[in-house]
């Protein structure tokens, strides 16, 4: 952990993910990364997954995204917010109204907010661009 | 007064030739009547009255037979004592120019007379009364005092109105200037010689032929009107905008003769127009520049974000790559992070954000500003020079948009000067006045006594080019070289300062470096 980000920050990575490390494929952590652009989703897979942690399915698609929700169960999502056809936001909302998907936390990741202004409401939101130390310290405090 | 007419003898004559009816009608044509006064012991004991004095007055001859104040009582009070003065040098013997003076006719209102009377003397020379008549000179003097009051009226006007006013005479080539006229460009009354070439000298030379065309047209019938804004050299070498109109007499033959006109003076106008005007164009310009970069802002940010996680995916992956690789990433990072930092500086400048003000105490502003760039004062040894004015009063900014402001322009200041370079920096509190306006154009929107805070940051770098100058303040104008500034340090602050109310101002000092001068509207003392 202490070695893949090479500070001492951010704190120990989830107890609920494990005690040993590697996780086993089962007991890692199911990421959905939703971004209209494949490269995005593409680079956030392959560092997510390097870290161990994590199992991560990407969609390029809001609509796709729910139904990747449905069949991935994924414990937190990372929704880009301006697509082609249902936004992020709308994604969101859909899934905030369905008792299954209501305890899904999200992670907004958009090129409308500012680092200074932030977008508004009770999810994370990180601005674009964003390195990988902020995303893991934004998943831990989405988990915690 | 009784009257004995002189108008007997017509009368008579009239009335032997038998025909009384057309007398009496020739009669009531009659506009003036004669009368003759006699005198005994200094006393009025007759007065004749010819028969014409009914027209006059009102009054038949018997009426004044029968009353001899009559006379004295229709005159109109105000001309009373002239009349009164009037007799009594008749009375001395004198002779006397006739006097005009208004009576009130029994039924036809007040009339105007003209009064002419000599003194009557008796065999021994002394004054036994006058003879006079008397003439309803009405229409005459109501013309006259219709005229003058037009005079007057006109004298008032061309007196007491801001315009310039001259009349040529196209004959002769005379061409009068008023006063004013002359005060517009700086001249005096008896200052320049009343001609057509001084106007024609006076034009600015763009405006030369323009101006004399449009006299000619309107001259020659194919323009109805004369109106035309041109320029003329004032005194002082500079040039007015003023705005002529006029309008031309012409002969029976319908060629003009004489011209009159105003001048009004429309350099203010025109300056105010023209800061519009720009101010209209920087509002556009920077509307179409925040809509762009907010649309480039958004579009890139996607691309750096796949690169950051690249280069985080590449160095977790390669942590022992050979010091070439681990360079190549590195410049890979710091480029990202650069083009990082434009595009929030793009989107910091393209967004019109309402922000918050709060008084501040303006010199600990002015120190943790400076407090912000402790390092990079010390790295590159300036020296400070602080003078920050005692009991200022506060001054409502929004703190961190302020800071920006003084983070921008210092930095700006050290990147120009040498290292070991000197930084001044003051702040004082100045009223503003017609002065501040002229050598601050910036400033013209203060009203004059309002308290502003004044701060002023000096380099010792080697100054602005002059052709860069009119630029500093412009989105992605930078002298810096690639890679070390992104254009829209100036541009920001001047927005900031912008949404202060404030006013900005960077020229060269004489003393050499740079002068940037920030001016800020302070708390009135009653919100203290």
């Amino acid at each position: 952990m202490n070695n893949l980000l090479n500070t001492a920050s951010p704190p120990a990575f989830p107890a609920s993910a494990g005690t040993s490390l590697p996780a086993t494929q089962a007991s890692k952590i199911r990421i959905l990364v939703v971004d209209d652009e494949d490269s995005i989703t593409r680079m956030l897979k392959l560092n997510l997954e390097q870290t161990q942690f994590f199992e991560v399915r990407t969609e390029s698609r809001g609509e796709a995204a729910l139904r990747a929700t449905q069949e991935f169960h994924p414990r937190l999502i990372i929704l880009d917010i301006m697509m082609p056809g249902l936004g992020g936001d709308e994604v969101a909302a859909v899934l905030r109204n369905h008792p299954l998907t209501r305890n899904v936390k999200i992670i907004f990741l958009t090129a409308l907010a500012q680092p200074n202004h932030p977008y508004s409401g009770p999810d994370c939101v990180l601005a674009k661009p964003v390195d990988l130390e902020a995303v893991l310290r934004c998943i831990h405090s989405q988990l915690a | 007064m009784r009257l004995r007419t002189k108008n007997r003898r017509a009368e008579t004559t009239s009335a032997a030739a038998g025909d009384g009816r057309s007398c009496q009608g020739l009669l009531a044509f009659v506009t003036d009547f004669a009368y003759s006064v006699t005198l005994r012991d200094d006393r009025i004991k007759t007065t004749h009255v010819g028969a014409g004095c009914e027209v006059v007055t009102g009054y038949p001859p018997h009426a004044f037979h029968a009353d001899a104040d009559l006379w004295n009582r229709i005159i109109e009070a105000a001309d009373r004592p002239a009349a009164v003065r009037h007799i009594a040098r008749l009375l001395r013997g004198e002779t006397v120019p006739p006097l005009e003076h208004r009576i009130h006719h029994r039924t036809n209102g007040v009339r105007w007379v003209r009064n002419t009377a000599v003194p009557r003397r008796d065999r021994r020379g002394r004054v036994s009364g006058y003879d006079g008549l008397v003439s309803d000179v009405t229409e005459r003097k109501c013309a006259e005092l219709a005229l003058c009051s037009e005079q007057e009226r006109l004298a008032l006007v061309i007196a007491g109105t801001n315009d310039g006013i001259w009349d040529w005479d196209i004959a002769t080539g005379q061409l009068y200037f008023s006063p004013r006229w002359k005060s517009m460009l700086g001249y005096e009354e008896d200052e320049l010689p009343g001609r057509f070439e001084t106007w024609e000298r006076l034009l600015h030379p763009e405006d030369h032929d323009r101006a004399l065309a449009a006299l000619r047209n309107y001259l020659a019938g194919r323009a109805p009107t004369y109106e035309l804004e041109h320029r003329l050299r004032h005194k002082d070498g500079t040039y007015r905008w003023i705005l002529a109109r006029g309008v031309a007499l012409r002969d029976a033959a319908g060629n003009p003769v004489r011209m009159a006109g105003s001048h009004v003076d429309l350099t203010e106008r025109k300056l105010a127009e023209a800061d519009l005007l720009a101010a209209q164009i920087r509002a556009a310009k920077f509307e179409s520049i925040g809509t762009l970069a907010a649309g480039v802002a958004h579009e890139v940010k996607n691309p750096l974000q796949t690169i950051v996680m690249g280069l985080d995916y590449l160095e977790r992956r390669l942590p022992a790559a050979p010091a070439e690789t681990r360079a190549v990433l590195q410049d890979m990072r710091q480029a990202m992070t650069r083009a990082n930092s434009i595009v929030r500086e793009l989107l910091c400048f393209a967004a019109t954000p309402r922000i918050e003000l709060q008084p501040e105490d303006w010199n600990a502003l002015v120190e943790s500003s400076l407090a912000l760039l402790h390092f990079e004062i010390a790295a590159s040894q300036t020296a400070l020079d602080l003078r920050l004015a005692d009991g200022l009063p506060p001054v409502r900014v929004n703190r961190q948009k302020i800071q920006q402001v003084f983070v921008n322009l210092v930095l700006n200041a050290l990147q120009a000067m040498p290292a070991a370079g000197r930084l001044s920096l003051i702040t004082r509190l100045i009223t503003a006045d017609a002065d501040l306006s002229r050598s601050h154009p910036a400033c013209r929107e203060f009203k004059p006594g309002i308290p502003l805070v004044l701060t002023q940051i000096l380099d010792n770098g080697p100054g602005i080019a002059p052709e860069h100058l009119p630029r500093v303040f412009d989105p992605f104008f930078t002298t810096k070289p690639v890679g070390e500034g992104t254009g829209l340090g100036l541009a920001v602050v001047k927005k900031i300062v912008e949404l202060h109310d404030g006013a900005i101002d960077i020229r060269n000092a004489r003393q050499g470096g740079t002068l940037v001068t920030l001016i800020l509207r302070a708390e009135p003392k009653a919100q203290l």
